[in-house]
């Protein structure tokens, strides 16, 4: 009887934890490509929060090569930062990009890559627009763009 | 690995060099050396070597964008199958000496003093393990939410050992979410008798290997008891870091719980405990 009902438990207290969502946080997926790129999805994120962190990963869309600088455009300035997902002690065992200056390095065909974007809104965030942006350092073109919507239905469920 | 039935604890090398193994581990995979995991290219267990993910079917998923799954964490889905292969035949070394999610933990366990450890033996530990599990598999397929990535000791234990170097790795712990699997971390491994509760409750990996673990243990090598040998005296279910022994009545050991770390036999006054195929 203890067995079921540990069993019972564990099933309940799972479904409410796999449900619940904080909503200070959001995974987006793209794909980097000389024609603009695409975003799998766009990013909901709820309003009221001071802090936000949207993980971002990415493939790069063959025949595209070069440096993509990212930025956070939108209707209003909202303070950001970008961190990338680098190797702490590069052993240099493998060809990979690297997160420099804003910019993803040494993209080549088929890479993947983390970027990680927090949000610091000044003040708590009501609702807004913004566009997490990639461009080709080399032509200024887009490569890839990520809509990010604060405010309204709550993100999306895939993190990371 | 060597066959060792008849031979004390003391002459086994899994059993004399875990604590060495379980260093070696975290070095070679996790931050911020890792270099196994920086041979194919990614910096952590997300990825390529994401374990985890592969086989959970989520809700508007296609067979294609599945399948999709299996080749991008093709290390991942390589590591499933050989701690899965491996533990039919020789038990659950993965989780016990290698796994880097855990190792650090239980180490860290070690740090905490007696009284400040958290007693989880009274859980019956499979029935809450495969109630996860069940609910792990099932509710992203049907769209709830999920379990996997955010709540994952794959993904939590890598990043908190590279935060100190790395804003990114620090943005992941500085969310709700990572902040939960930090106290997730802490409730179920620091301060958990043993270090292993969260291995033992909340791990999907755990719980296919313990599976694993009892299907092969007919014919495959095991940690056993020697009834002959064995006084009941309890010793060896005091130090058991996932309650995998009954001393109720006779001496039985849980193959859905246990894993060959040794700490039993190391403590076995009679010699009754074994790491061996089960005696014809």
């Amino acid at each position: 009887m203890k067995r079921i009902l540990v069993f019972l438990f564990a099933v309940v207290l799972c479904v409410l934890a796999a449900w619940w969502r904080p909503g200070d946080s959001a995974h987006a997926m793209g794909m980097v490509s000389i024609k603009g790129g695409s975003a799998r999805h766009p990013v909901h994120l709820p309003s009221g929060k001071d802090r936000y962190t949207l993980v971002l990963t990415g493939t790069v869309i063959p025949p595209y090569q070069g440096d993509a600088r990212v930025v956070v455009e939108g209707q209003t300035d909202l303070p950001y930062s970008v961190y990338g997902s680098d190797p702490i002690v590069d052993l240099g065992l493998r060809h990979r990009p690297y997160f420099e200056d804003q910019t993803l390095t040494g993209l080549q065909p088929k890479d993947r890559f983390t970027l990680w974007v927090v949000f610091k809104p000044p003040e708590p965030m009501a609702a807004g627009k913004y566009n997490v942006t990639f461009y080709d350092t080399a032509t200024d073109r887009s490569v890839l763009q990520i809509p990010v919507f604060f405010g309204g239905e709550e993100g999306h469920h895939h993190e990371s | 690995m060597k066959a060792d039935n008849d031979r004390p604890l003391a002459t086994s090398f899994w059993a004399r060099r875990r604590n060495l193994i379980l260093v070696v581990g975290i070095i070679l995979f996790l931050p911020p050396l890792a270099a196994i995991v920086q041979l194919t290219g990614d910096v952590n267990f997300c990825g390529r070597w994401c374990p985890r993910m592969f086989f959970v079917w989520r809700e508007g998923t296609t067979m294609t964008a599945f399948l999709m799954g299996f080749v991008r964490s093709y290390m991942g889905v390589a590591l499933v199958v050989a701690i899965l292969g491996t533990t039919l035949a020789f038990g659950r070394y993965w989780c016990s000496h290698l796994c880097p999610a855990a190792s650090p933990i239980e180490l860290g366990s070690r740090l905490v003093p007696a009284p400040l450890k958290l007693d989880f033996s009274k859980t019956p530990a499979p029935s809450f393990r495969y109630g996860y599990l069940l609910v792990y598999l099932i509710v992203p397929a049907i769209g709830i939410g999920s379990l996997c990535c955010n709540y994952c000791n794959f993904a939590a234990v890598p990043r908190l050992f590279a935060a100190p170097f790395a804003d990114g790795d620090l943005a992941y712990l500085l969310r709700f979410q990572g902040m939960a699997n930090v106290g997730l971390l802490l409730f179920l491994g620091v301060f958990a008798k043993g270090g292993r509760a969260y291995c033992n409750l909340l791990c999907p990996i755990g719980a296919l290997d313990a599976l694993s673990n009892r299907i092969g243990a007919k014919f495959g090598r095991r940690i056993r008891i020697d009834h002959s040998k064995c006084t009941n005296c309890g010793e060896c279910s005091k130090v058991c870091p996932t309650w995998a022994i009954d001393t109720q009545g006779q001496t039985t050991i849980n193959q859905l719980s246990c894993m060959p770390c040794r700490l039993c036999q190391d403590v076995c006054q009679t010699e009754a405990i074994y790491y061996g195929k089960q005696a014809s």
